[in-house]
């Protein structure tokens, strides 16, 4: 009788023991960070036009633009992405003293890189935030889960408001973060900065950073 | 390793993508860009380019452009505003070569000796250190060579007409002024608030010529500002890998491998046990 429970329980403990190596071997796509990836749209940075960001067509010269100079800067204060229930005050960021880092605000703010172009003007606008920080989610935590289509509104200064939509996310690695993304020049694109893939200890960052890019809503 | 793997591949697709996308569809290759400066105080001027009228009504001060063209030479002409070609006089007759690919600003101005001359500089548009923009001074007025003084020091030496000086400097704005090679005043042009914008290239033209007999100075600047190319920066934005929990070995995990040996070795001792007692049956 004790020998038949014993059998029971070997048995009972040896199925546990291979549903726990089968969880371990699948449960690489379990994550909802992960899983996101794998619908992943190329990020379709706007194209550049022909015509450089620092010029507007002038009516008295129709075959020859005027160049102008760089539109006044616009700061935003707030940012609100409502498929992922974020809405996060928005502050001023630039270059920590030399080096290429941009600041980043505490885990409670969005960082708006005030040296490049403001939202909606002509270039990259970014706008970079915490995933985590102190042991607890920061404001960009679900970052990673907004998808082509979903809403991005900012919050100006100036009391304006702006909508744009997601046309792309991508993970890459943090060494590789293109340049482009922080461009003056091409159409106006909204590019919103975290990080996010495997976490190294040794060094206390992620590895990766994961970049959303919105275009003006029409 | 998959995760690590998919997020280098997709790393290098939007490198790609990018790379891509910023070469502008309509340009061929080859294709150089110019912009125009007016140079010359007082004149409004008409421009041909190869015989045909391309730039009318262009007032002194103004920076015109850009224009995409193929690399090679072209003819200009430059009429006061209003002037029969055929019958006038030109301004400046004169003739501009346009490297391939290159961005270009070519100048009307006034050379060292007054003469209205065109002059052309490429400009130079490589990524400037994040977070700095880049100055250039480009002397074209009838003055012999000059200091720029920059926040009253001076930050480029004996620069002579036709001649660009350049540097790289932190986002803001500096107060400039120029002044004759090797002195301090007086103050030939400002001291004026030049604008150093981050990821942009911030271009002075000094122009027009200094006071003679009755004529008034009618030195001043034009500006142009020009994108660079953009410079690589880095974001760290997570610092506690509450993301990355999942790449640890969880609880569940280790309780799972407890139970899996503990039913191995209870297995083995009653297989073990089993045995023995069928032998001492047999």
């Amino acid at each position: 009788m004790g020998r038949r429970l014993a059998l029971v329980i070997a048995a009972l403990s040896l199925v546990l023991g291979a549903a726990v190596v089968v969880a371990l071997l699948t449960r690489g796509s379990d994550h909802p960070h992960v899983r996101a990836l794998g619908s992943l749209e190329p990020a379709r940075s706007a194209p550049v036009p022909s015509v450089p960001a620092s010029s507007v067509p002038a009516s008295s010269a129709p075959t020859f633009p005027t160049a102008t100079t760089v539109p006044p800067a616009r700061p935003v204060t707030a940012v609100h992405l409502p498929a992922i229930g974020t809405d996060a005050p928005v502050v001023p960021v630039g270059v920590q003293s030399g080096t290429d880092d941009i600041e980043i605000p505490d885990i409670d703010h969005v960082g708006w890189y005030e040296l490049g172009p403001s939202p909606g003007q002509q270039g990259s606008a970014v706008l970079v935030g915490h995933v985590d920080g102190d042991g607890r989610p920061g404001v960009f935590f679900d970052l990673g889960k907004l998808v082509p289509g979903d809403v991005v509104t900012v919050d100006f200064a100036d009391g304006g408001r702006a909508d744009f939509r997601v046309v792309g996310r991508q993970q890459v690695a943090k060494a590789a973060l293109p340049a482009d993304l922080f461009s003056r020049e091409g159409d106006p694109r909204l590019t919103l900065i975290t990080c996010g893939g495997a976490f190294d200890s040794s060094t206390g960052h992620y590895v990766d950073n994961v970049v959303v890019v919105a275009v003006p809503a029409t | 390793m998959l995760r690590r793997f998919m997020a280098v591949f997709m790393g290098v697709g939007l490198v790609a993508a990018l790379a891509l996308s910023a070469v502008p569809a309509s340009a061929a290759a080859g294709d150089g860009t110019v912009y125009v400066v007016h140079g010359i105080p007082g004149v409004t001027v008409d421009v041909y380019v190869n015989g045909a009228k391309q730039l009318p009504n262009f007032a002194p001060g103004t920076v015109a452009g850009p224009l995409t063209l193929p690399a090679g030479n072209y003819a200009i002409k430059v009429f006061a505003a209003g002037a029969d070609p055929n019958t006038a006089t030109p301004v400046i007759d004169s003739s501009v070569t346009l490297p391939a690919g290159a961005n270009a600003s070519v100048v009307a101005n006034l050379d060292a000796s007054a003469k209205p001359v065109l002059s052309t500089f490429v400009n130079d548009l490589s990524a400037a250190p994040a977070g700095q923009g880049r100055l250039v001074v480009r002397h074209t007025a009838a003055a012999p060579p000059v200091d720029v003084l920059a926040n009253g020091s001076p930050a480029f030496k004996g620069l002579a007409n036709g001649k660009e000086a350049k540097a790289d400097l932190p986002a803001g704005t500096i107060q400039a002024s120029v002044v004759a090679a090797g002195t301090t005043t007086p103050v030939l042009i400002g001291p004026a608030p030049v604008p150093v914008t981050a990821g942009m290239a911030t271009v002075v033209y000094a122009v027009g010529a200094p006071a003679s007999g009755n004529t008034p100075s009618t030195l001043g600047v034009v500006t142009q500002q020009l994108a660079l190319g953009a410079a690589p920066m880095t974001v760290q934005t997570g610092t506690s890998g509450l993301l990355d929990r999942d790449s640890g070995t969880p609880a569940w995990a280790y309780a799972g491998i407890g139970a899996a040996m503990f039913g191995l070795v209870l297995a083995g001792a009653l297989l073990v046990g089993g045995r023995r007692r069928r032998g001492v049956e047999a």
